[in-house]
């Protein structure tokens, strides 16, 4: 593969958008921030490629205007805390020590103290945000056996690295956030989340982890094709069914099966880990979690309650 | 240029290079009616030779063909003295009056590439002949240019699209093979056998195997369909058949209809009563009231959740 271009962008608003969701699914009321359109990792699974039609990576440099907007949204909301990352068209780590385009936005919540901005990535690099951190800057990987890295994450950073680096952001005073998502049906996966939730549970301090998202893979139908041309046999070895968006996910018995099986590994690790379904239905969330969520308000409430039991007033 | 270099002569067959397909563009190349035409009236439209000894065809090989099967000594040729490039643009000229077929504009590609032409050349006369400007494109038709015989057989015969061909490329040439004397033996729409297949690509990845000696005692393409699905989707056909068990036990009037998302992805189910007058209603209605006391109607709404009961 390629180097790939980088355009540097000076683009006045809208950057700031609400997660789309997804028809009769709950979503979490995530606020994206575009701050970098395009990845330099290479995930095999990664929708950014069908999404985003053009082949460079487009950073915009105008955070001020970013700020502003944010800031308004902050002010002109009264009933939730609202949540932001820059983790959505891109890694918010892989290209930040080159730019540095987190640094003002973590400096400006830290002083703003009233919203959580996270930073969602596979590049264990943070080494140069280390003066800045803040409670308010959620630092979170999206984890997974190692043996999903090798074959499906090219040039994300090993599993150790992203545990120990969580382990060092919790060290420095922040909360941090897993993802474990795509969670890949593969031959044996069962054995390697086990010892993944492991070593979650062995270097990190299972208290200070402010939420883990799980999501089971899925993708938009003309993925599909890619992955049967590369011959991905991990990422097509589930049963598939196609969803009402028309992306292809696991049938609904396993994901429940699945689901319920790493919740509850987690909750025997530490019975108070937030844990949330990242994009599913009602029924889904019942039946793996014994949670009745019955729309996406009920689930942002659920993270109001795990950022207020955590910073108490600081908020 | 060329066009000032021309003769008409009549050419001995042996000072014809036949083995020569360069400037080929024509699948396949032996057309029954045109045979019969040259047996009856011979060569009217002479073929177009390119001027080097002996003579390579540019155009004609249809003709040429013919002329070989029917055992004619001597041809009528216009004799071009040009270079290759510009044989090849004649070649793809006398082309572009008839509808090509998939190997003809594979071939056709392949040919300008072997010749050097420059990519904006390239991408000028795919879109000339109705193809897509891609890199992807020309892989893939490179791939078909190169591929066997029954592969440009089946394609032509049964003009098969684009995406579906790349399905059959995607496979070895001997199970590929295998995979064309399986659906040759039916009438297939394209999106059936697109449907089939991925579905085979899926068993391929899934299992290294694809189950021949079962497929070939199907009777039809939803047969073979079918029992792809059942390999592809075991969860989902497990659900179907509980749920038809399921909806045989409730014994519902003919009036009602009970209909669940294919997937057994949406929460909910759809209940239909037909009635044309009250009393149908009441049938119905009083035999759902009755139904909703028995546990089958529980595990309907079970199966919603992909619940099977053991």
């Amino acid at each position: 593969m390629g180097l790939q271009k980088i355009e540097l962008l000076n683009k006045e608003g809208n950057f700031v958008r609400d997660c789309p969701g997804t028809k009769n699914h709950i979503c979490c009321g995530y606020k994206n921030i575009d701050l970098i359109e395009g990845c330099i990792l290479s995930c095999s699974y990664c929708i950014l490629k069908h999404y985003i039609k053009d082949e460079k990576i487009k950073i915009n440099l105008n955070i001020k205007s970013i700020i502003t907007e944010i800031d308004d949204l902050i002010e002109k909301e009264h009933n939730h805390i609202l949540r932001f990352g820059t983790g959505e068209l891109s890694d918010s780590l892989a290209l930040d020590r080159r730019y540095n385009l987190n640094k003002p936005l973590i400096e400006y919540f830290g002083e703003k103290k009233k919203a959580i901005f996270e930073l969602k990535s596979k590049w264990a690099q943070i080494e140069h945000l280390k003066p800045f951190l803040n409670p308010y800057t959620v630092i979170s990987f999206s984890v997974a056996p190692q043996n999903i890295i090798d074959k499906e994450e090219k040039r994300t950073s090993p599993l150790y690295k992203r545990l120990k680096t969580l382990k060092k952001a919790q060290d420095l005073g922040c909360f941090i956030g897993l993802h474990l998502d795509p969670i890949i049906i593969y031959e044996g996966f069962e054995h390697d989340y086990y010892w993944l939730i492991e070593d979650i549970g062995r270097i990190l301090d299972l208290d200070r982890i402010i939420w883990i998202s799980l999501g089971l893979l899925r993708f938009p139908a003309k993925m599909m094709d890619i992955f049967i041309q590369e011959k991905r046999k991990n990422l097509l070895f589930g049963e598939f069914i196609k969803g009402e968006d028309g992306k292809y996910r696991y049938i609904k018995g396993e994901r429940i099966r699945v689901y319920k099986t790493i919740y509850d590994l987690l909750k025997n690790k530490n019975e108070n880990l937030f844990i949330y379904l990242c994009m599913e239905r009602a029924d889904v969330w019942k039946e793996s979690f014994g949670i009745n969520i019955s729309k996406s308000e009920d689930l942002i409430t659920l993270f109001d309650n795990r950022i207020k039991y955590l910073y108490g007033g600081m908020i | 240029m060329y066009r000032k270099k021309i003769n008409l002569e009549i050419v001995p067959i042996e000072e014809i290079n036949i083995n020569d397909r360069s400037f080929c563009i024509s699948y396949p190349d032996f057309n029954e009616r045109l045979n019969s035409s040259i047996k009856k009236i011979g060569i009217i439209q002479p073929l177009i030779v390119k001027k080097q000894y002996p003579f390579v065809v540019i155009s004609g090989f249809k003709r040429l063909k013919s002329a070989i099967n029917l055992g004619m000594e001597k041809l009528p040729c216009i004799i071009y003295d040009i270079t290759d490039i510009d044989a090849c643009i004649i070649s793809i000229n006398e082309n572009l009056f008839r509808e090509m077929n998939l190997v003809e504009k594979a071939h056709c590609i392949n040919m300008i590439l072997n010749f050097g032409f420059s990519m904006e050349e390239i991408y000028g006369i795919m879109e000339q002949i109705g193809v897509g400007r891609h890199e992807n494109i020309i892989k893939k038709m490179i791939k078909i240019a190169n591929s066997e015989k029954i592969l440009k057989d089946f394609i032509v015969e049964r003009n098969i699209s684009l995406k579906n061909v790349d399905y059959l490329l995607w496979f070895e040439p001997e199970v590929r093979e295998r995979i064309i004397n399986l659906t040759g033996k039916f009438h297939f729409t394209e999106s059936l056998l697109r449907e089939i297949l991925q579905m085979l690509t899926l068993i391929k990845i899934k299992t290294d195997d694809l189950p021949f000696e079962e497929l070939h005692t199907l009777n039809n393409p939803f047969e073979i369909k079918e029992a792809l699905k059942k390999r592809i989707n075991p969860g989902i056909k497990k659900l179907e058949d509980e749920f038809k068990n399921i909806r045989r036990n409730l014994k519902l009037p003919d009036n009602v209809t009970i209909k669940i998302d294919p997937f057994f992805e949406k929460e909910y189910i759809d209940i239909m009563i037909k009635a044309k007058d009250k009393s149908e209603l009441e049938v119905a209605l009083k035999s759902l009231t009755e139904n909703l006391k028995s546990k089958g109607m529980e595990a309907i709404f079970g199966i919603t959740k992909n619940r099977i009961a053991e």
